[in-house]
This record gives structure tokens, sequence and C-alpha cells, in this order.
């Protein structure tokens, strides 16, 4: 099983390096948004709510794409099959997750800098604030990544995707937007963080338990 | 895999797929050292047969069991002892030849040089650090035949294996299944009619 996990990790990496797809669409995206809402404001300083719902809606898009990519590229290829033939299920899942868990941290790494630069944003507790990111981030790549599988098996794409994942991601979005505001505000309550981290366990553990029956064709 | 001695028993598979019926009671059993070309006309389900039988879909009804050394097997284990050429399964168009055999290798816990040999057995050693859209198709069908392969499988399910294959290829895949069918138990989906000679069974879906 390691083996096999290894391996899909490697190949999905090598597959992105050589295209770079994923993070080069939603990095483009993520920085023309940062620019256009920078320009919007017009040096004004946001007050904190804004500024931590405007950053998780900027990280929220940009990543939307790039992460369903990583199952819908398999039924597009039509590799889908030799992936089925070639690795166990758990296999995928985990290797699928690793993936889409180091694309959204890749994006948000870049993104927070660019967002605090660009709209002034005096960060009281940048520890609390790199916590929320990514206890954010990993919530929205744990739900992504089985609703991306469930999406390409239904042949959808990646505009089919956002909407479907939307009410899903809706709940970790909202407490994530709520703890970077406390963050930015100097709270250090660590309670949003928390419920992010068990939001993205209790997920892995469904997605990985039901992964096998998504993945086998009817 | 290489001595392991599996048997295949299928029983009453049928397939459906919303309102048409593909398959309808499909029976029949194979052992290691035996081979069934599976014939039919376009459209009869050879392919759908051939992925049923490989575990990556589920039949609407019937059912198959694989025995592995008298132990029954099921689920994740079929991986390792079945080997599978399909023209739906494609291996990865951005990696080289090699790529997509270190790919599959690693994944099923293979040690790489022992698949070396087999970029000279299918005439593709030349070509095994070219990316995958380089290729002719040919030389892709070469390559879905050694992915097939490469594991040693017990069980062998070819779907149209000589499609795209120059004379030379299907001399090279001729001998390569003479050298395993002692060891194998193979199925060969076709409508060539040289292709099914190579088999000693037939299962026909007209």
């Amino acid at each position: 099983m390691l083996n096999a996990i290894i391996s899909n990790i490697v190949k999905d990496f090598r597959i992105e390096f050589r295209s770079r797809f994923a993070v080069n669409i939603a990095l483009s995206f993520a920085a023309i948004t940062t620019l256009a809402i920078s320009l919007t404001a017009g040096g004004v300083r946001l007050g904190s709510q804004t500024q931590a719902m405007l950053f998780w809606i900027i990280l929220f898009f940009s990543a939307m794409n790039g992460l369903a990519h990583v199952f819908t590229r398999e039924e597009e290829e039509g590799t889908a099959l030799f992936l089925r033939v070639t690795s166990p299920a758990a296999a995928v899942y985990t290797a699928k997750l690793t993936f889409n868990i180091a694309v959204i941290f890749i994006i948000a790494a870049v993104i927070s800098p660019l967002y605090v630069f660009f709209l002034n944003v005096d960060l009281v507790a940048p520890s609390a604030f790199a916590a929320a990111v990514c206890a954010g981030s990993l919530a929205i790549a744990s739900s992504a990544t089985v609703l991306a599988a469930i999406v390409a098996r239904a042949g959808g794409r990646g505009s089919l995707f956002t909407i479907i994942s939307f009410p899903v991601v809706l709940p970790p979005l909202w407490v994530a937007i709520g703890a970077t505001r406390a963050s930015i505000s100097g709270s250090t309550s660590t309670e949003g963080v928390i419920f992010l981290l068990a939001f993205s366990g209790a997920l892995v553990a469904v997605s990985y338990m039901l992964f096998g029956h998504i993945w086998i064709e009817e | 895999m290489e001595n392991s001695a599996i048997t295949v028993t299928a029983q009453s598979i049928s397939k459906s797929f919303g309102p048409a019926r593909i398959l309808e009671g499909i029976s029949f059993s194979l052992g290691t050292g035996e081979s069934i070309a599976v014939t039919g006309p376009n459209g009869s389900g050879k392919s759908t047969l051939c992925e049923i039988l490989a575990g990556i879909r589920r039949p609407t009804g019937g059912s198959i069991e694989y025995t592995l050394n008298r132990q029954p097997l099921c689920g994740d284990g079929l991986l390792h002892v079945i080997g599978i050429a399909s023209p739906r399964i494609n291996p990865y168009e951005a990696l080289t030849g090699m790529e997509n055999v270190e790919f599959a290798a690693r994944a099923r816990g293979i040690d790489m040089s022992s698949t070396l040999p087999l970029f000279e057995t299918f005439g593709l050693h030349r070509h095994r650090g070219k990316a995958l859209r380089h290729y002719s198709s040919g030389m892709r069908q070469r390559l879905k035949l050694i992915l097939a392969v490469l594991h040693h499988p017990a069980l062998l399910i070819l779907d149209e294996p000589g499609s795209n294959l120059d004379a030379e290829g299907r001399r090279q895949f001729a001998a390569y299944i003479d050298s395993l069918r002692t060891r194998t138990a193979i199925i060969i989906a076709t409508n060539d009619m040289e292709e099914a000679r190579l088999c000693r069974g037939a299962v026909s879906l007209a």
C-alpha cells in the first residue's frame, strides 16, 4: 500500500510539474483578484471582518479549479482505468488528498503575503493567522478531494465542482473567516482552528471508507 | 506470481447499462495453463466482460470467483494477480514509456530492473525515454502490453491485443504469449481469427 501511495504521489507531482496547470491557474487568479481588490479599495484600510472574508473568497475560488483537476484530469485523459488496475482505491485517495493539500498550501503561502501587503492588513497575531489559514486550507482540501472524485466520475467539469462543493465547504469556510478575523484583531483563541482540524479529520475518515464505492465503475 | 495457480469461475454474468442488456448468462471457468478467446461482433460486450473479469467494473448479475493456490481471492488482491490491456486503459501522455512502467511497477511493489527486458521483448527499448504523446499508435499498444505483463500476472486479460501492431509486433506478441502459456491463464477478446487461434478455448458473445 505504501509503495502505491508513494508511486501515485510522485506521478501526480511529475505530471503537474510538466503541465503546471493547477498551480499556475490558481496563482494567476489569486494575484489578479488581490490586485483588483487592492486597486478598488484605493488605499482605504478595510475592517477585519471584510479583510478576512475577502481573503477566503480569493483562496477558495483560486484553489477550487486546481483541486478538482486532480481527478477530472484522470477521467478526461482516459487514464482513470489505468489507475484502477495499478493501485488500490485507498492508495489513490491518499495520494490525491496529499497532492491537493500540497497545492492549496502552496497557493495559501503565495496569497497570504500578497494579501497582507496589498490590502494593508495589520496582523496583530501572525501565528494565529497562520494557524487559521493552515487549518482552513486543510479543511477545504479534505472536502474538495472526495467531491472532485464524485464530480469526475459523474463526467462533470471544474465549474460544476465549485457549485457542488460550496454547501460542503461553507461551514469550514465560515469558521475559517471567523478565526482569521479574530487573528487580525489580535485574538489567539484556538476554537476555530480546533473545529477546522476536527472537520478535516472526520471528512477524511468518511471519505477514506467510501472512496472504494465511488472509484469502481458500475 | 510466476508459479501461482489461479482459477477463475464465472457464473451467469450479466451486465446492463440502463435498459440495454449487454451481457446475459455468461458462464465459464479457466485455470492456469488454459486460454480462452472471447469473440463476438462489435457492441457484443467483449470489452465490458474483460473489465468485469479484471475487477474494475461491477456486473449487474452473476458472480466471479477467483482462487490463487486454492485460496479465495478478492478486492485489492486481484490487482497483483491480474494483468489487463485494453483500448480503454490508457497510460499517461505526459510521462515517458519508462516513467509509466516505473509508476505501475512501484505501485505494485515490483523491482524496476525486472521490467527492463520487456522493452526489448516488445521492441520498444529505443523509445522508452520518449513522452507518450510522441508515440505512434503501435508503440502505445506495445507499451500497454508491457504494462499488462510487467508484474507476471497469473491471469492475463487482453482486449484487442493486436490492434495497431505491425507484422513484427504481432509476431513478438504471439511468441510472448507462447512463452507464458504454461504458467498463466489467458483471456483474449478479439475479432481477429489469428489472435483467437492463440487460445485453446472459446466463449462466443454472438
